[in-house]
C-alpha cells in the first residue's frame, strides 16, 4: 500500500506530462485539467502517507531499492583501494523527506490551481501544464531518492524543468537568455557536486543516505577528504539554492510565468539545496570547516539578497532577492548546527513565499505590470484578496509573531546566537533589512494615490468596470490558492512553536524549542526598526519613486549593478573562457587543419609538380636520363662483380 | 527473460539482409523509386528485428565468442569468412541496425538518383556489419574498405558545403588509417607462429614481446584512432559530417566512428594488452584533448552541423578516455558511450538535415525562433542536445558517469579536468538552442513545414532508445560486462 502511494506520487505527474504530448491537438484543451488531476493525485497520496506515518520519529517509514548500475574499479584514487559497488535506485522515506514531499505536492497543487486562472489566455497552455507536471515528477524524485546519485539525477532534471519554464516564453530573448544562464550556472555548481559524489562513492562504496552518516564518512575518508567531499557537494547546493556567488541566476529566472516562480524559484526547487544540506547532513557535519563555510556563505547570501531587494521596483525581483536572502538564512541555520530549524524555516518560507508570489501574480495579471508603483497607482489596494494575502505574507516574512515566519526565523536567530556574535549580527541585519523591504512594498502599495489616467492601471480599471469576465471558476482559482496559502502562512508556525511542543522539530530528530521572551522582544524591535525606516522613507510613494530614480550615489550604483557579480561572471566567460575557445578554434583551423593536414597534401602536390617537370617531352632529356641510369647501373653491377 | 539460442546462422543472415537488398535494388529500374525505398526499408527492418533477437538470445554470462560461423575462403593464407558475437559487438550490431533503419526512413525524401543513393547506403551498412561481426583480420580489413568507399560517393554526389574537399579528405584519412592497420595485420601474419589471419588463433598461438606489443599497439591505435577522430587526427570528421547528406551523416557519426574505437578494443587491446597498458597514459592525455578541446572549439562554430561535428569529437574523447583507463568500468562506459553517442548523434543529424532541407541554411545567425515555426523537430533537436550535455535519464549520462568514475580513479588530474567539458558542453548546446530555436521567429522561414507523422517515427525510435538505456543501463552493462572483464583478464 505504501509503495503504491509512493509510485503514485512519483509517476502521476510523469504520466500527465506524457499524456499531454500524446493528446491530439484538438483535445489539448483538457491539459490544465489533467495537470490538476495529476497533482491532486500526488498531493492526496502524500497526505495519506503522512497521516499514516506522522509522529513516528527515528525509524525510516520505508526503504525500497533495486540495483541500478554496477561499477567496479581496481585501485582507485584518492584512497587507492578497489571499488566494487552497486548503485541503487529506490525510495527512502523518513520524517525529513516525508515533510518535504508533502510540502512539494501540496504547493504544487495550489500552483496548478492558480495557473488555471493565470494562464488561461495563453495559447501555449498545454505545454505549460506539461512542463509543470514534469517539474513535479522530477522534484518528487529528488525528494524521495534513496541515495545521493539518484538525488543528483533528479537534481539535474529539476534544473531542466526550471530551464524549460524560465524560457517558457522563449520568443522573448531575455527569457531565453535567463533560461540558459540558470542552467549553466547550476551546471557549474553541479561539477563540484558530481566530483563530491565520485569521492564519496570511491571512499564508502555506497551512496545510500542510510550509509552517509557522519561517522561512516569520517572513518572511510579521513578528515581532509571528508572536508573536501563536503565542500564539493556544497557547490551543488550553492548553484541550486542560489548561494553567493552563484545566486545571480535566480533574479533573472523571474522571466518565467509567475506561478512558476512561486513553485520552483521560491518554494520548492531552490529549497532543494537546503533540503540536501539536511538530508546529507552527515557529509557536511563530518568537518567543522564545511559547516563554517556553509554558515559564512549563508550569512553573505542573506545580506546580499536583502540589500539588493531594497532598491527593486519590480515586485517579482523584490520577492526573488528576498528568496535569495531567506535561503541564505536557512543555510546559515544548517551551518550553525541547527538543521531542523533550517528545515522548519524552509517549510514556513515555502508557504508564505509561494503565497506572496501567487499574490504578485494576481496583481500582475490584473494590472499588466510588474512595477510596484504602477500596481499601486492602478489601485492595487482595492483588490481585496491579494491585498490581504500580500499583507499576511509580508508580515510572516518579516517574522511578526504569531505568524509562521516568527517561529522559524526565531530558531535560526537563536542558533546563530549560540554559534557566535558575527553570525548573530549578520542574521539580525538580514532581519532588519527584510522588515524594511517588506514594509516598503506594503507602504507603497497602500499609500500610493491612484491616478485614473495612469498607463496600464487605467487599462486594467477599464477592464474591470467593463465587466472583466471573471467567471466563477476563474475567480475561485485565483482566490482559493491565495487564501489557503495565506492561512498556512499564518498557522504553519505552530508546527514548531514551543506552545505546541514543536512536533516538527522533535519529529525531525531535534529538540523541543523553548520560548525565550527576550528573543521575541528582539524580534519585535527588529521589525519595528525596519518598519520605521520604511515608513520614514516611503510614506509618500511618489517622492520615494523620484528618489529611487534620481539617486546616483556610489551605494545606489553598487546595488543597481548587483555588486558587479554578474559583470564578473560575464567578464570571466568572455575574456577567459571564450578567448581560450577562440584560440583553440584558430589552432584547429590554422595549425591542425591548415599546416598539418592541408600542408601535407600541398607538399605532396608539390612533389607531384616536381615529377611533372621531368615529363618535359624533350627527347634529348629523356635520352640523357636513360643513359645516365644505364651508366650507373652498369657501374654498380661491375663494381658488385669485381668485389 | 530467457530466449532460446538461435539455431540458424544469425550473423550471416543479418549481414545478408542488406546484401540481398542491395542486389534487388540494383536489379530494379531506377524509375521505381518507391519499390527501391521499400526494399531498403524492409531489409533494414529485418536487420533490426534480427539484431534485437540476437541481443535477447545472446548469452551474456559467457565471455567467449558465440554464434561462431566459419567458412574457408583462402585456406592456405588462413583467410576465413568467420563471424562471431560477444559482449563487445552485440550492442554495436544493434546500434548499426537501429541507425540504418532510421537512416532509411529519414532518407525517404531523397529524389536525386534515388536508386544509387539507397544502393550506396546498403553497401555501406553491409560493410559496417561485416566489420563488427568478423573475427578474421583479413575480412576486417576488407569490410572496412567496403564501408569507406560508399561514404565517399555519398558525400560527393549527395553532399553539400565544400563536399569534394571533405569527401577527399575523409577518404584519404580513412585510407591512411586502414594502411597502418593493414601493415600491422601483415606483420602479424608474417610471424612464424601465426601464418593466419584468424584473431582467436593468433591470440592463442602467438606471444608478442613487449617491444613488439608496444609498436604494434600504437600503430593500430593510430590507424583506428583516425577513424575514432582521436586528437590530432580529428579534423576530417567535422568536415565530413558537414558535407555528408543527412542519412550518411547519421551513419558516419553514428556508426562509422565507432568502428575505430571498436577496432582498438577488438584487436588492439585483445592482442596486445601490455602494449595497451604501456600507451594508456598517453592515450588518456589525447582523449582529454578530444574532450575539452573539442568542446571548446564547438563553442566557436557558427554552422549547426559543425557544432555537432565538434561535439562528436568531444564525445568520442570520452570513449577513448574510457579505453585508456584499462578498467572494466572504463571499458563498459566506453562501449556504452559508443552506443548512446551513436544514437544521439544520429538523432542530431536527423534533425539538422530536416532543418537544412526546409530553411536552406544551417548558420546560427540566419535561424531563430524555430520552436515556434516547427515545434516538433525543435523538440527532437533539444532532446538530442540534452542528451549531449549529459542529462540524467539519457544514455550518455550513464556512459559519462562510468567513464568519469573510472578516469578519476585512474588518472585523477585528467579525470577531473575532463569534467570541465560538462560545463562547456552545456554552454554550447544551450547557446545553439537559444539562437536557433528560441528568440523571435525569423520571417525567412515562415513556411518551413514541421515533420509529419511518418517522419516522426525514426526520430521517436532514437529518442526511445536513448531514454530506455538511460533508465535501465544495467541491461546494456549485462551484455558487455563479461566480455570486458575477460578482455582485461579481470
Amino acid at each position: 500500500m505504501d509503495l503504491t502511494l509512493l509510485w503514485t506520487i512519483q509517476l502521476a505527474p510523469l504520466a500527465v506530462f506524457a499524456l499531454i504530448f500524446i493528446l491530439p491537438k484538438n483535445a489539448r484543451g483538457i491539459a490544465p485539467l489533467l495537470g490538476l488531476t495529476g497533482s491532486a493525485a500526488a498531493a492526496v497520496s502524500a497526505l495519506c502517507f503522512l497521516l499514516a506515518h506522522a509522529g513516528k520519529a527515528g525509524q525510516p517509514a520505508l526503504h525500497y531499492s533495486v540495483d541500478w548500475l554496477t561499477i567496479d574499479l581496481p585501485a582507485a584514487w584518492p584512497l587507492g583501494k578497489a571499488v566494487s559497488g552497486t548503485l541503487k535506485a529506490g525510495f527512502l522515506l523518513d520524517p525529513l523527506n516525508l515533510l518535504m514531499i508533502t510540502l512539494v505536492t501540496v504547493i504544487s497543487f495550489f500552483v496548478q490551481l492558480f495557473s488555471f486562472y493565470y494562464m488561461r489566455e495563453d495559447e501555449s497552455r498545454p505545454r505549460y501544464f506539461a512542463y509543470l507536471s514534469f517539474f513535479s515528477f522530477a522534484m518528487t524524485g529528488l525528494v524521495l531518492a534513496s541515495n545521493l546519485l539518484q538525488t543528483f539525477m533528479f537534481w539535474e532534471l529539476v534544473g531542466l524543468a526550471s530551464y524549460l519554464l524560465i524560457g517558457f516564453w522563449y520568443t522573448k530573448p531575455s527569457a531565453a537568455q535567463a533560461a540558459r544562464k540558470a542552467f549553466v550556472l547550476n551546471r557549474l555548481g553541479d561539477l563540484g557536486f558530481y566530483l563530491g559524489i565520485v569521492i564519496l562513492f570511491v571512499g564508502l562504496g555506497t551512496l545510500d543516505f542510510t550509509g552517509l552518516g557522519k561517522d561512516a564518512v569520517l572513518s572511510a575518508l579521513g578528515p581532509t577528504l571528508a572536508m573536501a567531499a563536503g565542500l564539493l557537494v556544497l557547490t551543488g547546493v550553492m548553484g541550486k539554492s542560489a548561494q553567493f556567488p552563484l545566486h545571480i541566476w535566480l533574479p533573472d529566472a523571474m522571466e518565467g510565468p509567475t506561478p512558476v516562480s512561486a513553485l520552483i524559484h521560491s518554494a520548492t526547487m531552490v529549497a532543494a539545496g537546503v533540503f540536501l544540506l539536511v538530508r546529507a547532513y552527515g557529509v557536511f557535519s563530518a568537518s567543522e570547516v564545511t559547516l563554517e563555510v556553509i554558515l559564512l556563505l549563508g550569512c553573505v547570501t542573506g545580506l546580499i539578497g536583502a540589500l539588493l531587494a531594497t532598491r527593486q521596483r519590480d515586485i517579482k525581483k523584490i520577492l526573488a532577492y528576498s528568496t535569495v536572502s531567506q535561503l541564505g538564512l536557512m543555510a546559515a541555520g544548517v551551518g550553525a548546527h541547527a538543521p531542523q530549524a533550517a528545515m522548519f524555516h524552509l517549510t514556513t518560507h515555502a508557504f508564505f513565499k509561494s503565497c506572496l508570489f501567487l499574490t504578485s501574480g494576481a496583481f500582475i495579471h490584473r494590472f499588466h505590470s510588474n512595477d510596484i508603483w504602477t500596481i499601486a497607482r492602478g489601485g492595487g489596494r482595492k483588490d481585496l484578496v491579494p491585498m490581504l494575502t500580500l499583507t499576511v505574507g509580508l508580515l510572516s516574512l518579516c517574522g511578526l509573531p504569531p505568524l509562521s515566519g516568527f517561529f522559524s526565523k526565531d530558531l535560526i536567530l537563536e542558533a546563530a546566537k549560540h554559534h557566535g556574535l558575527a553570525a548573530f549580527a549578520a542574521c539580525v541585519a538580514v532581519s532588519v533589512l527584510t522588515a524594511y523591504y517588506s514594509f516598503r512594498l506594503l507602504f507603497i502599495v497602500l499609500f500610493a494615490r491612484p491616478t485614473a489616467g495612469h498607463g496600464h492601471g487605467h487599462h486594467a480599471h477599464g477592464h474591470d468596470a467593463g465587466g472583466h469576465h471573471e467567471d466563477l471558476l476563474g475567480g475561485l482559482s485565483r482566490a482559493l490558492p491565495l487564501l489557503l496559502l495565506a492561512a498556512l502562512s499564518i498557522y504553519a508556525g505552530f508546527l514548531g512553536s514551543p506552545m505546541t511542543h514543536s512536533p516538527i522539530l522533535v519529529w525531525l530528530g531535534g529538540h523541543e524549542a523553548h520560548f525565550d521572551p527576550a528573543m521575541a522582544v528582539k524580534t519585535l524591535v527588529i521589525i519595528a526598526v525596519g518598519c520605521a525606516i520604511a515608513f520614514a522613507l516611503h510614506r509618500d510613494p511618489d517622492a520615494s519613486e523620484k528618489k529611487l530614480e534620481s539617486s546616483k550615489g556610489p551605494w545606489a550604483m553598487l546595488v543597481d549593478r548587483r555588486f558587479f557579480i554578474d559583470d564578473a561572471f560575464v567578464w570571466v566567460t568572455k575574456q577567459v573562457g571564450l578567448r581560450i575557445a577562440s584560440f583553440f578554434d584558430l589552432m584547429d583551423r590554422w595549425l591542425v587543419n591548415g599546416v598539418l593536414v592541408n600542408g601535407t597534401s600541398y607538399r605532396i602536390a608539390d612533389l607531384g609538380r616536381l615529377a611533372v617537370r621531368l615529363q618535359s617531352g624533350s627527347l634529348q632529356g629523356y635520352l640523357a636520363c636513360g643513359l645516365a641510369v644505364l651508366a650507373v647501373t652498369l657501374l654498380w653491377l661491375t663494381g658488385g662483380s669485381s668485389r | 527473460m530467457s530466449v532460446p539460442p538461435i539455431e540458424f546462422p544469425i550473423l550471416s543472415t543479418i549481414l545478408l539482409c542488406p546484401v540481398i537488398a542491395l542486389l534487388a535494388v540494383l536489379l530494379t529500374p531506377g524509375r521505381y523509386t518507391t519499390a527501391i525505398k521499400l526494399v531498403s526499408l524492409v531489409a533494414s527492418a529485418a536487420t533490426l528485428v534480427l539484431s534485437i533477437w540476437l541481443c535477447l538470445a545472446f548469452n551474456a554470462k559467457d565471455p567467449s565468442f558465440q554464434y561462431i560461423e566459419r567458412l574457408d575462403w583462402v585456406r592456405s593464407y588462413g583467410i576465413q569468412y568467420a563471424n562471431a558475437v560477444d559482449g563487445l559487438n552485440v550492442a554495436m550490431i544493434l546500434l548499426t541496425a537501429i541507425v540504418i533503419f532510421c537512416g532509411i526512413l529519414v532518407s525517404w525524401g531523397v529524389t536525386y538518383r534515388t536508386k544509387d543513393f539507397f544502393a550506396n547506403m546498403l553497401f555501406l551498412v553491409a560493410g559496417v556489419f561485416g566489420v563488427f561481426m568478423t573475427t578474421n583480420l583479413f575480412f576486417f580489413f576488407l569490410f572496412y574498405e567496403v564501408a569507406v568507399i560508399p561514404m565517399y560517393l555519398l558525400i560527393v554526389i549527395w553532399g553539400s558545403t565544400n563536399k569534394q574537399y571533405a569527401a577527399m579528405k575523409l577518404t584519404l584519412y580513412l585510407l591512411l588509417g586502414s594502411a597502418l592497420m593493414f601493415a600491422g595485420f601483415l606483420y602479424i601474419y608474417s610471424l612464424p607462429d601465426a601464418r593466419t589471419f584468424d584473431l582467436l588463433a593468433i591470440k592463442q598461438q602467438v606471444t608478442f614481446s613487449p617491444m613488439v606489443q608496444n609498436i604494434l599497439y600504437i600503430s593500430l591505435f593510430v590507424g583506428f584512432g583516425v577513424l575514432a577522430a582521436c586528437f590530432p587526427f580529428h579534423v576530417w570528421s567535422p568536415d565530413g559530417h558537414v558535407a555528408a547528406p543527412t542519412a550518411a551523416s547519421m551513419l558516419h557519426a553514428g556508426v562509422l566512428m565507432k568502428l575505430g574505437a571498436f577496432g582498438i578494443l577488438r584487436i588492439g587491446v585483445y592482442l596486445f594488452p601490455d602494449g595497451a597498458r604501456f600507451w594508456a597514459p598517453t592515450i588518456a592525455v589525447l582523449a582529454l584533448c578530444n574532450i575539452v578541446y573539442g568542446a571548446m572549439v564547438a563553442t566557436q562554430q557558427r554552422d549547426l552541423k559543425y557544432i555537432i561535428g565538434y561535439s562528436s569529437v568531444s564525445h568520442m574523447g570520452i570513449v577513448l578516455l574510457g579505453i585508456a583507463t584499462m578498467t572494466v568500468s572504463g571499458f563498459n562506459g566506453a562501449l556504452f558511450q559508443m552506443f548512446s553517442h551513436g544514437i544521439m548523434t544520429a538523432l542530431f543529424f536527423a534533425c539538422v538535415g530536416f532543418i537544412y532541407d526546409g530553411c536552406h541554411t544551417r548558420m546560427l545567425d540566419e535561424l531563430g525562433g524555430l520552436s515556434k515555426t516547427a515545434p516538433r523537430i525543435s523538440a527532437f533537436f533539444i532532446i538530442a542536445g540534452l542528451c549531449g550535455l549529459g542529462l540524467p535519464g539519457m544514455g550518455s549520462f550513464v556512459a559519462e558517469l562510468l567513464v568519469t568514475v573510472a578516469a578519476i580513479g585512474t588518472y585523477p588530474v585528467i579525470g577531473i579536468t575532463s569534467l570541465l567539458a560538462l560545463l562547456v558542453t552545456a554552454y554550447y548546446v544551450l547557446s545553439a538552442v537559444q539562437k536557433v530555436f528560441y528568440g523571435p521567429e525569423n520571417h525567412h522561414h515562415k513556411d518551413f513545414k514541421d515533420i509529419n507523422g511518418f517522419q516522426f517515427i525514426p526520430r521517436a525510435v532514437l529518442v526511445g532508445c536513448l531514454i530506455f538505456f538511460g533508465v535501465f543501463p544495467q541491461i546494456f552493462l549485462d551484455w558487455v560486462n563479461a566480455s570486458t572483464r575477460a578482455l582485461l583478464g579481470a
